[in-house]
């Protein structure tokens, strides 16, 4: 087995130093808390600052030891409260069997960052995810458009504060589409011919 | 008695040796309605059109599968084009991005053609009906629907019996007596859909006052005996609606 993600952290802390932001002694205190209660829950990862994203994947694709050269996944998380939209980047290393957190936090009015299509072309998609639905802009995406919603889609759908569409198209899309169809007058007697033409068929009258 | 006698075998049409005029009309021709007779034809060749929008296509592709064996009903042709096809069944989710295709090839099928709903998606949203952003809240907000097949999925037996149903409304159509109501059954349009712009029950007359005609021939029997085949011109383009 590979490096335990402790060790890659110290290991990120040693070789780039400025290019991380080290969790302050409250993050720490809390995700200790958090550990006490449920010890699988919290792995140990590192906060790169936006400007130096990119050569902090980079030091963890090409350092020797590590090798990252699979990128799982990329999700998002909103924090209206603090101002944060966090982009988490998920890695792991083939050839070392070992798995590493990357997150990123990124301004909500203006969530810029740097595209890692060059480094690990699984990000093409998960990018364009990511744009669509948080909106999270990946400067020098190479085709950094809509992936799931319709490209006329107005918004990104996961971001907290998102609110429905009336219509889309002619189409209503609220959450609160509650009034039933009506049912047509002559629709109601056909439907007590069926009846009673099964009831019929089952051998008796319908109780 | 004679019948029994002389076993059912297949006459030959035209004057026989064997047997009196009389007899051999007994054995080649039965009376019934021309309604009847088209209606049973109908209902025992609905085929469906090929499409699966998510989870709800498997169970459909089970009901084709040997167990509920759809081709016992006459649906077991599932046509890859609209054109062939008689009846749209709405297998899955429908999203707000795949909402204009399935109108779409709902409107490239001829008339006369039925819709199945089929599952809690495409009857009211299902579990997307609150907080579903991507998902048309029912997909009779795009296309008029005949029957509602509910469940997550439907079970194969529950879909067969939403075919039935549908056989069922074919069986009370009238094709030939035309008085502008030719399709009793097509559903009325959705109160949901009022002040919106752009939906189906806007985009045609659902009433069938302007119900396209027949091809084939059907059209050509109907024109014969109810709308005017004597007169010299206006042969099946004529703009009025026959009575």
């Amino acid at each position: 087995m590979g490096l335990t993600a402790s060790e890659i952290v110290e290991r990120v802390r040693a070789a780039l130093p400025d290019d991380i932001i080290v969790a302050t002694e409250d993050d720490v205190a809390e995700a200790d808390e958090t550990k006490k209660k449920a010890p699988e829950t919290i792995d140990p990862f590192v906060l790169a600052k936006p400007e130096s994203l990119r050569k902090v994947c980079e030091w963890l694709c090409y350092e020797p030891d590590l090798r990252f050269d699979l990128l799982h996944c990329i999700s998002n998380i909103d924090y209206p409260d603090r101002n944060v939209i966090q982009v988490i980047y998920h890695l792991d290393s083939i050839r070392h069997k070992h798995t590493f957190t990357v997150k990123v936090d990124l301004d909500r009015a203006d969530p810029k960052v740097e595209s890692m299509v060059p480094l690990w072309p699984a990000a093409d998609w998960h990018e364009r995810e990511s744009f669509d639905l948080m909106g999270v802009i990946h400067t020098g995406h190479p085709n950094l458009k809509r992936i799931l919603c319709a490209d006329d889609w107005v918004g990104h759908p996961l971001r907290k504060d998102y609110e429905f569409p009336e219509e889309y198209h002619g189409i209503p899309c609220g959450p609160y589409v509650t009034e039933y169809a009506n049912i047509p007058p002559e629709h109601e007697v056909w439907l007590k011919e069926f009846e009673a033409e099964d009831a019929a068929k089952r051998g008796g009258p319908s109780s | 008695m004679s019948e029994q006698s002389s076993g059912m075998r297949l006459q030959p049409l035209g004057p026989s040796g064997d047997l009196s005029d009389e007899e051999l009309l007994k054995h080649n021709i039965f009376i019934t309605k021309a309604d009847d007779l088209i209606n049973w034809a109908r209902r025992s060749s609905v085929w469906p059109m090929t499409f699966g929008l998510a989870c709800c296509a498997i169970e459909m592709m089970a009901t084709g599968a040997s167990r509920t064996d759809i081709d016992r009903f006459g649906s077991g042709p599932f046509r890859a084009t609209p054109r062939q096809a008689d009846l749209m069944i709405v297998a899955g989710t429908v999203t707000h991005k795949m909402a204009p295709r399935v109108k779409r090839l709902y409107d490239q099928m001829p008339e006369p053609k039925y819709v199945i709903a089929m599952g809690a998606c495409v009857c009211r949203g299902g579990p997307y009906h609150k907080f579903g952003y991507h998902v048309v809240k029912g997909v009779d907000l795009i296309v008029p629907v005949d029957v509602y097949v509910p469940g997550c999925p439907p079970r194969p037996e529950a879909l067969l019996e939403g075919v039935f149903r549908i056989q069922d409304k074919i069986r009370r159509e009238r094709t030939l007596y035309y008085d502008g109501q030719r399709r009793l059954t097509r559903p009325a349009p959705n109160p949901r859909l009022e002040g919106h712009a752009g939906n189906w029950a806007n985009g045609f007359d659902v009433e069938g006052a302007d119900a396209p005609k027949s091809a084939g021939f059907i059209g050509w029997l109907r024109e014969f005996l109810f709308e005017g085949h004597g007169d010299d011109h206006g042969h099946g383009h004529d703009d009025g609606h026959g009575h």
